[in-house]
């Protein structure tokens, strides 16, 4: 922690004699520093980024550090953004900004800017501009936040006129705080786990009296209590902190598991097999990991968050292969670049490790039960073993697609689904036809179930054109048969081009996506990433808008309101969607980290 | 007081029983789902004939049917029937007709299909259509289509009767619970009438008759003899003269008492029904305008329902509740529509309330206080209450009493009540919805 150095000026004096003022200096500067022990301390420390870091006003146990940078221009970047207007002219809003609320916090917010004789935002600029600062403790529940401000004179005042707004409220009664002078600030204490106090250009806040004390002891003293600054871990975890962040949370991980809280997120297993499938690598980080960090980046147009896990190979479990690859190298492939799609995802996971480390990922009762699927899937695929022989078929990289379908003509379902296909590719082409094999098998199970209840049957044909196989299923539509039915929505098909097998809801997917593959160059299939998920946000919204009765339909009976009201808030949701371009996901492993990137694009106009 | 003669004779108001909030509250509760303050200021301004009048006025919801029709088409096409139950709830809340949707779900339980079972929300959907079409009209068309309604058939494990394997079910039901009663038929009358269903059939969720499978052979049912078909067996079940008294006992069950009922008091109506070819809305008209209706035999010995307690509070408060929600509740509460628990339907009554049942339905009247608290939009409860009742609290908790309870609770509750909140700073929404619990809390109201 630097500490502010005051200048100091002396002349000689013909009375006091050199050795006189020697002893003269030492007292006034051990006067000095001592002053300085106790009131020097308002400044905050600088990081590398050369960005205020306060960690040293919160404990050393601090769970939860937060430091938002320069509050004021991020609301101000916000309300100049060209979305704003759009947002602002919807109805819903429109008619948020008129209600009697917002109105009333308006009017508070405007006798705010009368006593501190400037506007709200400039207010803002002014008293965040050096940012605002959270930790949190576990031990004492304790919560504080700092925030610094540019001009000390403005925060007074505000502080000044918030608690005599408050005072105003109480009437004639005491005010619900009571003032008191703490070294060279003041505290306010509320009744209600609020307490608030002002040192110099600081403002702190609590939940707990003493925590703010405390803060404003390490603030204001330089005791010699290790603080959050003097930890190790928040040292490592800087790393992940850029330039761009604007928001930077930092999680230590070990106070909170040694506490023994949410332990089915660090207790590395879970009884789901698909949260295991999709998340096991981050529950085994989750385990040792000593922190957790993720930042928030405003760019006009592009929001980024992103995370950062500590990871380390050599203490990762074998049975967790399947997600991370052989030495952490395994890589989803390549997004597919078919037209329209509305959400594409590309992962790597090795499903036959995964199936056959069963023992060793779950709980005894969830083996069993995954045990008894193995034998019935075993049966259905012939009584080959399902993880060794099925699975085992299959390499790891696998892409999901979900595309909006169009129908045929006499054909018009109520609900209209995309149609969705996962795409993997065989170890070996000649094991198509097991799989085409046991298509065929299922379709007919579910035909002698349907058809015990007299209902619509499913009929396979099989074509080869252009080095694609389909075998596809289609509904047979009896006479005077209902399309409206969401049975109409699918077309199951099975298609194979090289070693890609393709399993699509509908014909159209299915086909589209083999010639796709067609493109491919086989040897280069790869991301650099373990796991990437795309949202067309557009193509969603059409997708809702296609889908607005039944959507409105739902809305009623969730909210319970007429059709009317049910509209205008479905509507509102699909024109707030519209100002988002894209969301992308990205998940990387490298040899130290898990990397975690979401990133949602908006339009900066939209016609 | 009635006569003891014929408790069917219509009731007229008079100076010791006059058309009031109390009154026009016992009608609106029973014939429909309750309504709003200010609606039942309005019903009692416009009198009692008029009023009665109004509730078997079925036209005008030409609008309401426009808004429910997508969310059918929307739960046919998804085949989703947990979806129903919210479906229906939302009918209750919204409809303007509030005595058919009370029928039509007095003949759910009549004709009791669960959803659950039949897994077809398009069939659940087309019976509802029948039982609504058809609640106030003649019983016997209703109960012609019924029996060979696909969700009925289904339910009843009756989707194929062959000649030579005559399914007994849906014939055993017809009788024992849909027209007649235990102790007026035969085993023997079951087997014979089980032949006349024969090549009645379900394929492709549709209805068929399979006149292959039908036996044409002669049938001797009821003490008579002939080539029977389905339609003809189920005429000659309803000439049975047990049959109008069962449906009149059935009808007087549901909108009069819970408690027993003397076959005598039955006859009357029951003359009605066969007088009227088994039309329904005039016996149900002579039922709700009879003295027995506007009786202490009829008033408070009911049981309230968890449909009519949910829906006749977010009518009364005017709330906009999440329907699936709601359908989570009543299912703890044991009545959920589409969901009765067998062919049976609900038993009602006093199995409605048990220790574990009265604590949720404490809960379910704290979550509609607390919804109308919090919902903006609408107009505060507090206001409504001030609105219908003046400032004072004793005029405002008699005002919730009037509206809620069909037996007036011991005054010295009320006193306490009057005692205890007074003490609490008045006028709010806060103070209205510990109001609404503290009345939720006196058995009494849970009494209709």
């Amino acid at each position: 922690m630097g500490r502010m150095q005051r200048p100091i000026s002396f002349r000689t004096h013909p009375l006091i004699s050199p050795r006189g003022w020697c002893f003269i200096l030492s007292l006034i500067t051990a006067l000095i520093l001592c002053t300085d022990r106790i009131y020097g301390q308002q400044s905050a420390a600088v990081d590398g980024t050369g960005r205020i870091d306060a960690s040293h006003l919160f404990p050393h146990d601090t769970v939860v550090y937060l430091q938002v940078n320069d509050i004021g221009a991020l609301v101000e970047s916000a309300l100049n953004h060209p979305l704003r207007e759009k947002i602002e002219s919807l109805e819903q809003v429109r008619k948020g900004l008129s209600s009697p609320q917002f109105l009333q916090l308006r009017l508070g917010v405007a006798l705010l800017e009368t006593q501190l004789d400037t506007d709200w935002l400039t207010a803002l600029k002014a008293l965040g501009g050096q940012g605002l600062y959270l930790g949190a403790e576990l031990s004492s529940q304790s919560i504080g936040v700092a925030i610094h401000a540019n001009d000390e004179e403005l925060l007074k005042r505000a502080v000044t006129s918030v608690l005599g707004l408050i005072r105003s409220q109480s009437g004639s009664g005491p005010p619900p705080f009571i003032v008191a002078d703490y070294a060279n600030g003041k505290t306010a204490k509320f009744e209600e786990n609020l307490s608030i106090g002002r040192f110099g250009a600081w403002l702190l806040l609590s939940n707990k009296h003493e925590f703010l004390l405390k803060m404003a002891d390490r603030l204001l003293l330089s005791n010699e209590d290790a603080t959050l600054a003097d930890s190790k871990e928040l040292a490592a975890a800087k790393i992940s902190l850029t330039e761009e962040a604007n928001v930077w949370l930092y999680t230590a991980l070990q106070p909170i598991r040694d506490s023994g809280q949410a332990q089915a997120l660090f207790r590395g297993m879970t009884d789901e097999p698909p949260v295991e499938l999709l998340f096991g690598g981050v529950l085994e980080a989750l385990k040792y990991a000593p922190w957790f960090t993720a930042d928030l980046a405003f760019h006009g147009e592009q929001i980024v968050l992103n995370s950062h896990l500590p990871f380390d190979a050599a203490q990762t479990s074998i049975d967790r292969g399947f997600f991370f690859g052989t030495q952490g190298l395994g890589r989803a492939p390549m997004c597919l670049d078919i037209p329209e799609t509305m959400m594409q995802a590309t992962i790597y996971r090795d499903l036959s490790s995964w199936w056959l480390s069963k023992e060793n990922l779950f709980p005894e009762n969830v083996v069993a039960q995954l045990a008894q699927g193995d034998s019935q899937l075993s049966t259905v695929f012939g009584g080959v073993d399902f993880g060794a022989d099925v699975l085992g078929s299959l390499q790891p990289g696998m892409r999901f697609i979900v595309k909006q379908q169009e129908y045929a003509a006499d054909i018009d379902p109520e609900t209209k689904l995309p149609s969705f296909a996962l795409i993997v590719r065989l170890q070996n082409p000649e094991q198509a036809r097991r799989f085409r094999i046991s298509f065929q098998s299922l379709v007919g199970l579910l035909n002698l179930a349907e058809g015990g209840m007299y209902r619509p049957q499913i009929e396979v044909m099989s074509t080869r054109e252009d080095g694609i196989q389909l075998t596809t299923g289609t509904y047979v539509p009896e006479a005077g048969y209902d399309g409206g039915l969401i049975i109409f929505n699918f077309s199951p098909t099975l298609a194979f081009q090289d070693d890609y097998m393709i399993i699509s809801s509908t014909e159209q997917l299915a086909r589209e996506i083999a010639l796709k593959t067609k493109e491919l160059d086989i040897e280069a299939d790869s991301s650099e990433s373990n796991t990437t998920i795309s949202v067309n946000v557009p193509e969603v919204v059409r997708l809702l808008r296609l889908n607005h009765a039944a959507l409105v339909a739902n809305q009623m009976l969730e909210q319970g309101v007429d059709r009317k009201s049910a509209e205008s808030q479905v509507n509102l949701i699909l024109e707030v969607l519209e100002f988002a371009r894209a969301v992308n996901l990205d998940f990387r492993v490298d040899s130290k980290s898990l990397l975690l990137k979401i990133e949602l694009l908006l339009l900066d106009n939209r016609n | 007081m009635i006569d003891s003669n014929d408790p069917w004779v219509p009731w007229e108001p008079n100076e010791k029983e006059p058309w009031d909030l109390l009154r026009a509250a016992h009608l609106v509760r029973r014939a429909g789902f309750a309504v709003t303050f200010q609606e039942l200021d309005a019903l009692v301004a416009q009198g009692y004939e008029r009023t009665v009048d109004q509730l078997f006025q079925l036209g005008g919801r030409e609008d309401f049917e426009i808004e429910m029709a997508p969310i059918e088409q929307t739960i046919g096409s998804q085949q989703d029937p947990a979806a129903l139950a919210s479906w229906w709830l939302l009918r209750m809340v919204g409809s303007p007709c509030q005595l058919l949707e009370k029928i039509t779900f007095f003949w759910h339980g009549h004709f009791a299909t669960s959803a659950d079972k039949v897994a077809d929300a398009k069939a659940m959907l087309a019976q509802n259509r029948v039982l609504r079409a058809n609640a106030l009209g003649s019983f016997e068309t209703l109960l012609q289509l019924i029996s060979r309604d696909v969700a009925m058939l289904t339910y009843l494990d009756s989707t194929e009767n062959r000649k030579t394997r005559p399914n007994e079910n849906y014939a055993r039901e017809l009788m024992e619970l849909f027209c007649l009663g235990p102790g007026n038929y035969t085993e023997g009358d079951i087997k014979e009438l089980a032949r006349c269903f024969t090549g009645w059939e379900v394929r492709q969720n549709r209805f068929q008759f399979n006149k292959h499978q039908h036996d044409t052979g002669i049938k001797s049912l009821l003490g008579r003899s002939g080539h029977f078909s389905g339609e003809e067996a189920v005429r000659i079940v309803l000439e049975q003269p047990a049959a109008a008294t069962f449906i009149a006992g059935k009808l007087v069950r549901f909108f009069c008492t819970d408690n027993e009922l003397d076959a005598e008091l039955l006859k009357p109506l029951a003359g009605k029904l066969r007088e009227n070819d088994f039309a329904i809305a005039p016996v149900l008209r002579k039922i709700l305008t009879s003295r027995y209706f506007w009786s202490d035999r009829s008033m408070g010995q009911k049981v309230r329902s968890p449909v009519e307690l949910a829906i006749g509070m977010i009518r009364t408060l005017g709330l906009s509740t999440n329907m699936y929600e709601l359908r989570r509740r009543l299912s703890a509460l044991g009545q959920l529509p589409m969901f009765p628990p067998n062919v049976k339907g609900w038993e009602g009554g006093r199995t409605w309330i048990n220790a574990a049942t009265f604590v949720e339905r404490i809960n379910l009247v704290v979550q509609m206080a607390n919804e109308a608290a919090n919902q903006s939009g609408h107009r505060s409860i507090a206001r409504m209450l001030v609105f219908s009742a003046g400032g004072q609290l004793s005029q405002q908790i008699d005002r919730l009493v009037d509206h809620f309870f069909a037996v007036r609770p011991p005054e010295a509750t009320l006193e306490r009540l009057v005692e205890s909140f007074r003490r609490q700073s008045g006028g709010t929404n806060e103070q209205v919805k510990e109001l609404l619990v503290a009345l939720a809390a006196i058995p009494e109201f849970h009494l209709i």
